[in-house]
């Protein structure tokens, strides 16, 4: 924790020079790109009056550095304006998925890195045998298969053929009356599909780094050292070899917890999950100008925390780097 | 470490297992699931502007009258809800509306005719924003616009209010059938900050249901309104609306039973749902239409000697008679459409022009017509030219919408047969929709929803300050005329007359390229009863549905 802070405090004025900068460059991007977020009031059957009225009310009939000006206002003092699409200020709608993403996000990232190492626990102790081969060969395969597909193959046996699991959403829909225990397996259950949709390419990355990494440090010459030493072959891997082929992941991780925490869009909508995903992808497809600033600013602080903890691990693996964040 | 993963295996499966037996199993409630793409933003009737959110909000909020459609005369035909009797003056220029006085709001006020003044007073302020400002045409008004409340509403007593129209205009009960709001709650928020405020998500209405809860981006749920005196014992305890953004989900859940309706299912999704002996599908002839829009089709006399590609109608004729509509209709949306002749629906039966026969796949008489006016292939490169410029543009389409996407590509094969060069162009909708009313495509696919009343100025009216959806530019003084005076007083047949004349004019012009009609197929299990799929929707008057035992 102490490593962490420091190495924040390190980066608190470039964070907020990124967040500043990102925030403006999205700021600038969405009123430059073509489309219109009173669009959807473009209709024959509304007044053409109307539209006039919402521009104002949304500030789009004043001059573009006229509307930076007030944004930058807005953000210095916390707020984001209000979602044109849900008429509600945007952190109350972001504060509606966020809590579901991060969780989501973390028992996904739990599960690639712990799955992952079981398997090469499991590898390592019958290295190139028939099975490593061929986790070898069908590495590449499992992790081209688009995540829709994976998907969509999950729920066709598992809930459509062997009806065991279901299809979408969070919890069923009268869970209310359950009990806590029923709720936890309720929302369990839900979760079971999308975690595995989610999870599987993550598994695979992880675990063809890690063992492609085991790979090369095996080949180094410590650990012929140790084996003419006579050290038992368990603990030359778990002492030796692990730690130092896990180090080269730690970064590999960080991005992948990164895109994580910013939202799983395909998951998100094959399995009907309220994250933060679909909430800026609509945002954007629908021009609400407030709401895509604040999901971009809110994804820029976690992608930023996720990259700081995998730096802090790294330092905590590596005590050599230590002189690179601290000096 | 294979037993680890052993007993993880069937820790899963006990799991699975577990959790399949304790699903709750919908179909033995008292609930009816209905599949939503997407959440609803607000239930403040003020501001709902998609359908599905105009459908919960009206289960909430009951309005003086609601619709049925009568499929006999093809026209729509109001009934009472609130309103218990409505009396119309000789001339129709005001109407006597007696309320029920038996309605309450689910917090236990009575509904008075307090409440209905100033719900047309919110829906009419400029300050308020509302969806309906701007369209109170009939009423007296103000210069901003908002109803002149003391010319129009006369408060007789809690339950009898007169209303007062301009003279000369054609009022009808469309003239009040918006929801109506609780003014004791209402009149407590800022009328600028109605847009903003919670009272859109938690919602206090006088109709059959009442919000229970709303799990955003998940489902709604509403509860029974047990005061209310629409609903009895037979009423559906539970109306949940389930949001299911992907489409295969929502096809998978209803064939599974987890949800019981869904619309806007593709025709060949159809084929494999009507062998389900759980679901009932119905291909709801609709008021939905794709065209072909053209750029600055202009009026026959300004385009006269003018270079204008599509200013000349033989032209428009001519792409009409290329355009193969009908392998459209019978290989993509498998008979689950109609040919148009033009922008009134056959569904509305009284005010249909029967005699017009849609223009039918004729690639010698395309090749005529356009021969006729000048453009041929002379230098034999397969695209015809006239005063040293080639036939070619671009056709535009909206991505995410597959049947628009495959229209083109077969339009844009038809076009060449004829020696014109197509290019196609997918735009994002929102890039798309922007352009098309800034009139800056070329040609493009789109589609419109006839409205109910029928309302063809926006459409049609020669001036686009009046007429925004006129994105083609079409001009016709006698058009303009017609639709004058559609807005006076006529009679029966004196507004069919019209009507027949302006479709006539319409054909004659093809201003755009009238494609199909296209039905909006909607799938329900069997379980509901007494489900009226209609032109007005398929989730309507719910309170009315029931459930097989």
């Amino acid at each position: 924790m102490k490593n962490f802070w420091t190495i924040f405090r390190k980066r608190l004025f470039s964070t907020a020079l990124i967040l500043f900068l990102i925030t403006s460059f999205i700021f600038l991007l969405l009123r430059l790109a073509p489309g219109d977020p009173t669009q959807r009031f473009l209709s024959p059957e509304l007044s053409p009056l109307l539209l006039e009225k919402i521009k104002k009310s949304f500030l789009l009939d004043k001059p573009l550095l006229e509307q930076y000006l007030i944004f930058i206002k807005n953000i210095f003092s916390g707020e984001f304006g209000i979602s044109y699409n849900y008429r509600i200020p945007v952190m109350s709608v972001i504060w509606n998925t966020l809590p579901f993403t991060l969780i989501f996000a973390t028992i996904s990232f739990s599960l690639q890195i712990s799955i992952s190492l079981l398997l090469v626990f499991f590898i390592s102790q019958r290295r190139n045998s028939l099975l490593d081969r061929l986790l070898g060969k069908i590495n590449l395969v499992f992790y081209s298969i688009p995540t829709m597909i994976v998907g969509m193959f999950l729920i066709f046996i598992f809930s459509l053929q062997l009806n065991l699991l279901p299809m979408s959403g969070l919890h069923s829909i009268d869970f209310d009356n359950a009990s806590v225990w029923d709720k936890l397996i309720n929302y369990s259950v839900h979760l079971i599909l999308p975690l595995a949709t989610l999870s599987l390419p993550g598994i695979i990355v992880f675990y063809g780094y890690l063992r492609n990494n085991i790979d090369e440090v095996y080949k180094r010459s410590f650990v012929l050292f140790l084996r003419s030493c006579g050290e038992n072959e368990k603990i030359i891997f778990r002492k030796h070899v692990l730690p130092n082929s896990v180090e080269p992941l730690i970064s590999v991780l960080g991005t992948e917890l990164s895109i994580l925490l910013s939202g799983t869009l395909i998951t998100e909508n094959i399995f009907g999950l309220p994250g933060m995903g679909r909430l800026i992808v609509d945002a954007i497809l629908t021009r609400d100008y407030p709401l895509v600033v604040g999901c971009v600013f809110v994804s820029a602080i976690l992608v930023i925390i996720a990259n700081t903890v995998a730096d802090v691990v790294k330092v905590n693996i590596n005590k050599r780097l230590a002189s690179e964040y601290f000096e | 470490m294979s037993r680890l993963i052993k007993s993880c295996i069937t820790l899963l499966s006990v799991i699975c297992l577990t959790v399949s037996c304790t699903e709750p199993q919908l179909n033995n409630h008292q609930a009816v699931v209905i599949g939503l793409d997407s959440d609803v933003t607000t239930l403040n009737p003020l501001y709902v502007s998609r359908e599905a959110e105009a459908n919960i909000s009206e289960l909430i909020y009951l309005a003086l009258v609601g619709y049925d459609w009568d499929s006999e005369k093809g026209e729509v035909i109001s009934y009472p809800l609130l309103a218990k009797k409505i009396e119309w003056n000789g001339d129709s220029s005001s109407v006597l509306i007696t309320i029920r006085d038996d309605i309450k709001w689910s917090d236990g006020d009575k509904v008075t005719t307090d409440d209905i003044v100033y719900s047309f007073d919110l829906y009419s302020d400029p300050k308020v924003q509302s969806r309906f400002y701007g369209i109170f045409n009939n009423y007296y008004l103000n210069q901003d616009l908002s109803i002149d409340l003391e010319k129009t509403f006369k408060i007789i007593s809690p339950t009898r209010l007169e209303i007062k129209f301009k003279p000369n205009v054609p009022t009808s009960t469309f003239d009040f059938d918006m929801p109506i709001l609780p003014k004791h709650l209402f009149k407590n928020i800022k009328r600028e900050e109605l847009a903003t405020s919670d009272i859109g998500f938690k919602p206090i209405g006088s109709g059959p249901y009442i919000l229970d809860k709303w799990d955003r981006n998940q489902s709604i749920q509403l509860v029974k309104n047990a005061k209310s005196v629409l609903v009895n014992g037979n009423t559906i305890d539970k109306i949940i609306f389930k949001v299911i953004p992907d489409y295969n989900s929502r096809i998978n859940q209803l064939r599974k039973g987890e949800i019981d309706i869904t619309e806007n299912i593709s025709p060949e999704d159809m084929r494999d749902l009507k062998s389900d002996n759980d679901i009932v599908m119905i291909a709801r002839r609709g008021r939905e239409y794709d065209y072909l829009g053209l750029k600055n089709v202009g009026s026959e006399k300004e385009n006269q000697g003018s270079n204008q590609l599509f200013g000349n109608k033989n032209i428009r004729k001519a792409l009409s008679f290329a355009l193969n509509r009908e392998s459209i209709l019978k290989e993509y949306l498998l008979g689950n459409g109609e040919l148009m002749t033009g922008p009134i629906a056959p569904i509305f039966k009284s005010s249909f022009n029967s005699d017009l026969i849609s223009f039918k796949y004729d690639l010698q008489k395309a090749k005529e017509l356009l021969q006729n006016a000048g453009w041929k292939d002379n230098d034999g490169d397969g695209v015809i030219e006239k005063d040293g410029k080639k036939f070619e543009f671009t056709l535009s389409i909206p991505s995410g919408n597959p049947l628009r996407n495959y229209s083109a590509t077969i339009f844009q094969n038809n076009l060449k047969a004829v020696g014109i060069d197509v290019k196609l162009n997918t735009l994002e909708p929102a890039v798309f929709f922007e352009k098309m009313f800034n009139k800056e495509l070329e040609a493009w696919i789109a589609g419109w929803m006839v409205p109910i009343p029928l309302d063809l100025k926006p459409y049609w009216y020669s001036d686009t300050q009046i007429a925004q959806a006129n994105v083609y530019g079409y001009k016709n003084l006698r058009v303009d005329w017609l639709l004058d005076n559609l807005e006076k007083k006529l009679t029966k047949s004196e507004y069919a007359n019209t009507l027949r004349e302006f479709q006539q004019i319409i054909y004659d012009e093809q201003p755009a390229l009238f494609l199909f009609w296209i039905d909006n197929i909607v799938g329900y299990n069997k379980r509901i009863k007494n489900m009226k799929i209609n032109p007005l929707g398929a989730v309507q008057k719910c309170w009315t549905w029931e459930l097989a035992q």
